[in-house]
């Protein structure tokens, strides 16, 4: 029943259509990833695509390996140094992009700390309260303490004292000090297109399921079925998995191209999450545990996304609707961190979502640095877990409810 | 074998659409007649039970048809008014769908399409997508279908229409070797059709079985109530008018043979004529052409 199931879904030309074209999407987001990169060293060099890719590996290559307060010290001394005749500090060839480059002088002093300053220049000055140059080396060396303290601040004053502990609690198993290689991390622009591309995945998820059971009850092919002897609950339950199975299996082929490009390209990046991404991330995770995490979140959410259309196919007669709603669901996590960006009613609604973890500017890539809390009087808990939990519960549920809605169906 | 309809009410909205039915239907071919909206199909969905019953039930054989989910359904064909079906699928995967569906064995389920196949004149059509067959062969398919599993029940919902007289003839003897000890209820608009083939007769009307019986039985109603006459052209548009007309013929010489039900002859020189169902249908049915007209 559910291999025949299974065999007339890819016996439609559509879905096989919709497939390759998740492929492609897929296939042309690493393509800007790799081909997209370029690089301007000081000497006024360009580098383009896996050159760039080469150069930035190269140049990064002095930052490799643990960072010690000692060696921060050492760092940033090194900084005020080059800086102390010059007009700046200059950060060469951030990833894709090109902060301001000091011009005049001598390069040679800027070339020998662009390694660091590509690496850690982001997250290392978020949690001093102070201008870049402002930082001492002496004040560089606190930085894992004084990490905790800020962490503390924000938490306390965007969710309160209970966001405030739980942040400390699941912040104590980090690991310190941190650690720095080049990888797709940091070395990539995995970041902002691979959630491009898990959405693109949900969506075709969701066109392939919208007509599972509306169309059939729009052409009266249900009011056969539903008069054979597996017509009613082995079908729905057929078609569910069916449709299940062929959302599963999109996702896995899909990533597992995006990911095998990304790390022939780039290579794996044991870098600690809170040195790529943000001070904020608050548990022991390095970039390649992000990865992963994304990877399960977005799992978890095309799932859920999927059965949830599945559920709407089961209820309404018309695919369009079916799809349309769907397409709205998919779409409202991404206008909710726009619109109501930092606002406790747009976090709940973006998370509880089926389409939680999906989106243009959100997912488990976003969500895992912005150190968000979800709080309900003095139960604070983090945004990640809510997103892999959401659909984790939500996937069962709208499956039953799919199944129920197809074996009370009535063409009224 | 014995499917009892009993007190079966279905309404939608404010809309009675089959109203307090009872009938027992016993191993044969039951034709259900009745006008557009008389609520046949609605009567046969709720058989099928892909209809739930505003209030009422169906007993098989004593046990409610609700109950015996699986079971009923396994003894159930059906073909409904609309045809549906996956427009990707020949012939061959939508029987062989079909038949994974109702359960059958493999090599049961080949026997049976390659002999259905046959039986309908599928066989030049059968690796053929079905939505670009004919409407007539697309029904032909759905009563292949219906008729897969052997079922002990058979509800066909406007089986003729769109066949071909020589394929309706095939189908009429298909069905009545077929009915030998089953149920097969079907309804149509083609009343000759149904003389044919049908044992027995149901006629609804606004939702309500109006008259059960073999056909003789029924035609005792307009015994005596059908006449032919010869009337001249020029009166025809007005005896139109006037009388019940079942048919026309025209008889040449400017003159027509007038085929009407009425409860005495009305025109003149009218013959009593031998009646048929399609006397009684219109015999039945004259209120609603009269509300039509006004
Ligand atoms: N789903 C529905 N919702 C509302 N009214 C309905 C529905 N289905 C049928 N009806 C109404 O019930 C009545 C009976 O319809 P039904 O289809 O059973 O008639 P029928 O005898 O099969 O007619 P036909 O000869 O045209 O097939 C009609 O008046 C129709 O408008
Ligand atoms: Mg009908």
């Amino acid at each position: 029943m559910y291999k025949l199931e299974l065999k007339r879904l890819l016996k439609t030309r559509s879905t096989w259509i919709l497939m390759a074209s998740a492929l492609l999407v897929t296939l042309v987001l690493c393509c800007v990833n790799i081909f997209g990169a370029y690089y301007y060293s000081y000497d006024g060099e360009f580098f383009h695509a896996l050159d760039a890719t080469e150069m930035r590996r190269i140049v990064t290559a002095s930052a490799e390996g643990e960072w010690t307060p000692e060696r921060i010290r050492d760092v940033f001394a090194q900084i005020a140094g080059v800086a102390a005749n010059r007009r700046g500090i200059a950060v060469e060839g951030e990833t894709n992009d090109n902060y301001e480059i000091v011009t005049g002088g001598n390069n040679s002093g800027a070339a020998s700390i662009a390694g660091y300053t590509n690496t850690f220049l982001r997250s290392i000055p978020q949690v001093f309260d102070v201008y870049m140059d402002e930082i001492r080396p002496d004040m560089a060396a606190q930085y894992y303490t004084q990490r905790k303290a800020y962490i503390e601040e924000v938490m306390t004053l965007n969710y309160g004292p209970a966001a405030a502990e739980a942040a400390l609690r699941l912040d104590e198993n980090t690991t310190e000090p941190f650690y720095y290689e080049f990888g797709f991390g940091t070395g990539s622009d995995t970041a902002s297109t691979l959630p491009v591309s898990l959405f693109a995945i949900a969506v075709v998820c969701s066109i392939i399921c919208a007509p599972v059971f509306a169309s059939d009850y729009s052409t009266g092919a249900d009011d056969i079925q539903r008069c054979t002897r597996y017509g009613c609950k082995r079908l729905g339950r057929a078609k569910l998995l069916a449709a299940m199975t062929l959302s599963a299996v999109l996702y896995i082929i899909c990533t597992a191209v995006f990911v095998a490009l990304t790390l022939a390209v780039y290579g794996d990046d044991k870098t600690s999450a809170q040195l790529a991404l943000d001070a904020l991330v608050l548990i022991d995770i390095d970039m390649n545990g992000v990865l992963v995490l994304t990877l399960i979140a977005g799992f978890l959410s095309v799932l859920a996304m999927t059965a949830f259309t599945l559920w709407l196919s089961a209820r309404m007669r018309s695919s369009v609707a079916v799809l349309a709603v769907a397409l709205a669901v998919a779409m409202t996590p991404t206008f909710l961190v726009i619109l109501l960006r930092e606002s406790a009613l747009g976090d709940w609604l973006r998370l509880l979502l089926p389409s939680g973890g999906l989106g243009l500017g959100t997912g488990m890539f976003v969500d895992i640095q912005i150190g968000e809390f979800l709080t309900i009087g003095s139960f604070a808990i983090w945004t990640p877990f809510v997103m892999l939990a959401a659909p984790a519960i939500e996937t069962p549920l709208f499956a039953l409810l799919a199944k129920r809605a197809y074996v009370r169906h009535e063409c009224a | 074998m014995k499917v009892e309809i009993q007190n079966l009410t279905k309404r939608f909205g404010q809309k009675t659409a089959v109203d307090d039915v009872s009938l027992t239907l016993t191993s044969g071919v039951w034709g259900l007649i009745g006008a557009n909206g008389a609520g046949k199909t609605t009567l046969m969905r709720m058989l099928a039970g892909i209809l739930t019953p505003t209030s009422g039930r169906v007993l098989c054989d004593g046990a409610d048809t609700r109950a015996l989910g699986e079971a009923w359904r396994d003894m159930l064909g059906y073909l409904p008014q609309h045809f549906g079906f996956y427009p990707e699928f020949t012939v061959a995967d939508y029987l062989e769908y079909m038949a994974a569906l109702k359960g059958l064995e493999r090599d049961f389920a080949h026997k049976k399409i390659e002999e259905l196949c046959d039986i309908l004149s599928l066989t030049r059509v059968y690796k053929n997508k079905i939505k670009k067959l004919s409407g007539g062969t697309q029904r032909r398919v759905g009563i292949a279908q219906a008729m897969l599993n052997d079922p002990e029940v058979l509800i066909l919902d406007e089986p003729t229409s769109g066949l071909d007289p020589g394929e309706r003839v095939r189908f009429r003897n298909l069905l009545s070797e077929f009915a030998r000890d089953r149920i097969v209820l079907i309804s149509t608009h083609i009343v000759s059709d149904i003389e044919y083939i049908a044992a027995e007769n149901a006629i609804m009307k606004d939702g309500r079985l109006i008259d059960v019986g073999t056909t003789e039985q029924l035609l005792r109603a307009v015994e005596g109530k059908v006449f032919t006459a010869l009337v001249p052209d020029g009166l025809l548009a007005q005896t139109e008018r006037e009388v019940r007309v079942v048919s026309l013929k025209n008889e040449g010489g400017g003159r027509t043979l007038v085929r009407y039900v009425a409860d005495a002859p009305l025109l003149r020189g009218s013959e009593m004529a031998e009646p048929r169902l399609e006397d009684l249908y219109l015999w039945l049915f004259k209120d609603e052409r009269r509300q039509e007209d006004v």
